[in-house]
């Protein structure tokens, strides 16, 4: 908890307005905050805070029009490992490749697929209980499984950090339930650093060492919050009081933001 | 299964119910053999077609301008589609001649074409590869398209290189609008071909038709007409099971 691996420093993104009388949108407005090694840290605020977007420019998927993105990356050497894995809110599966052909997607464009990388995804499939469904075809599988393989292809090329970006927005409640404390056992023997973003109160302090707590209008910074309930946590956390306490405070937060 | 051997049983049945009735017709109307010959004379006439292998000479004659027809359009169907899919400046640009193209019945060049580029079988060709063409360049373009904003994500994290891109997803994912392109080109040009054989040539299935014509000869016009026909269900027939086995992991070819 010493290093940061990720650094934003005064990012913020403006959307040219397309039409002459059309208004520039501030989407981001002078963010600023530290990932530090092995965290979990998730961006917490209501649709259209621009926390998305923030991942995105993270990840360096869209630019920023200000500010500056630090990556300290032990593989940074290796130009052609990824530095991320990326977890969109759609699986975001290639319909033509079984599970396993997909988990081993990254490799492939690596173009450097090793017999042990091999074992390590069928490891990382066991992990996520998906044993059995190596030769499926993503419409075979249900949303939650396409999402334990979305997951496990963004773990396969063993990178340090995980951007996951609603990874389980569109899921039923129950199906988010048993894949969070998935993501937790996974966070837990794989040692990642992973940013989540997500707008669901109760997933955040569940999951999180720290929230980011994220306001509209423009997209900012509200807090920067550290959850202070001990782990392994399972589900008897969400009926502790401290849990309740966390949820509350958030919740007030957010409402007085608008 | 049993369901399946009954349709199929129905299906052969119909078929003899439909022999059987023109027989019945033909007999009880007394129509005379130059307006509508008895079903047995088609199969006469085709056995003597194929004794003296006038079917077989003209019906290759068809097929090969058929394959390489087809091979060229579509070939030259997908390069160009992938190429204004990319490239939106160059697609803009040239849409309104490729829309006036497209809507233009191509037919209407075929006897353009046979001046052109005489009776043989390059006229024939030249229609095929066109009428080929746009669907599957269309479908080209629709296909690639229509790939999903979040693959390039996934790619660019992945870091990609462009090649992979159109190798790896571009492609894969016009797949099926491709097939459905391919699979309209092949019964056009089919169309094509005879056409442009009946325009004028030395050979083919559409030089038999003129001949029948010319010699009032029904007979042999309808046991075209049936080879053609089949020419063109088993082509199509073939294109389907190709499709089937690309595109195992596409909704389309979802079985039960």
């Amino acid at each position: 908890m010493n290093e940061p691996v990720v650094s934003v420093n005064n990012i913020s993104k403006i959307f040219k307005g397309s039409k002459k009388k059309a208004k520039d949108f501030v989407a981001l407005e002078n963010i600023s905050f530290d990932v530090f090694k092995g965290e979990f840290v998730s961006l917490l605020g209501p649709s259209g805070c621009g926390k998305s977007t923030l991942l995105k420019i993270i990840s360096n998927l869209i630019p920023s029009t200000g500010g500056k993105i630090d990556i300290y990356n032990e593989n940074e050497t290796e130009k052609k490992i990824p530095q991320f894995g990326f977890v969109f809110q759609d699986s975001v599966l290639l319909p033509w490749r079984t599970a396993l052909d997909n988990a081993l997607f990254p490799f492939e464009i690596m173009s450097n697929k090793k017999k042990a990388d091999e074992k390590h995804v069928k490891r990382l499939f066991e992990l996520a209980k998906l044993n059995g469904f190596e030769d499926s075809y993503p419409r075979q599988l249900s949303g939650g499984m396409k999402q334990r393989v979305a997951i496990v292809r963004a773990l396969s090329y063993n990178p340090e950090i995980l951007l996951m970006d609603e990874p389980f927005g569109a899921l039923d409640a129950i199906t988010r339930d048993e894949l969070n404390n998935l993501l937790l056992e996974i966070w837990h023997s794989t040692k990642k650093t992973i940013l989540f973003v997500t707008h669901s109160i109760s997933e955040a302090v569940y999951l999180s060492d720290r929230i980011i707590v994220m306001g509209t209008k423009p997209g900012r910074v509200l807090e920067d919050m550290h959850i202070d309930i001990p782990r392994p946590r399972d589900e008897d956390t969400k009926l502790s009081p401290e849990f309740f306490n966390y949820v509350k405070k958030l919740r007030v937060m957010l409402k007085n933001s608008e | 299964m049993k369901k399946k051997i009954n349709s199929k049983l129905l299906s052969f049945l119909f078929l003899v119910l439909l022999i059987a009735l023109w027989k019945i017709i033909v007999t009880v109307f007394n129509v005379p053999t130059h307006i509508l010959p008895p079903p047995e004379d088609i199969l006469f006439k085709a056995i003597q077609l194929v004794q003296t292998s006038v079917l077989q000479t003209n019906f290759l004659a068809t097929f090969e301008e058929i394959v390489i027809g087809f091979s060229i359009g579509a070939i030259l169907g997908m390069v160009m589609g992938y190429i204004l899919a990319k490239i939106e400046i160059l697609e803009k640009a040239l849409s309104p001649y490729i829309l006036i193209f497209q809507t233009a019945p191509k037919i209407s060049l075929a006897p353009l074409f046979v001046l052109w580029f005489g009776l043989g079988i390059t006229s024939k060709v030249v229609l095929i590869a066109l009428v080929t063409l746009f669907p599957v360049m269309i479908n080209m373009i629709l296909g690639v398209r229509s790939t999903d904003r979040n693959y390039y994500y996934l790619l660019k994290v992945l870091k990609a290189n462009k090649f992979q891109i159109m190798t790896k997803v571009e492609l894969k994912n016009a797949l099926p609008y491709l097939m459905t392109g391919t699979r309209l080109a092949l019964v056009m040009s089919i169309t094509a071909a005879v056409i442009g054989e009946m325009m004028g040539s030395r050979a083919g299935l559409g030089f038999l038709l003129i001949l029948g014509n010319e010699m009032y000869d029904i007979t042999l016009l309808l046991t075209v007409i049936i080879v053609i026909s089949l020419l063109s269900f088993f082509l199509d027939i073939g294109m389907k099971k190709l499709q089937e086995k690309l595109l195992v992991w596409h909704e389309s070819t979802q079985k039960g």
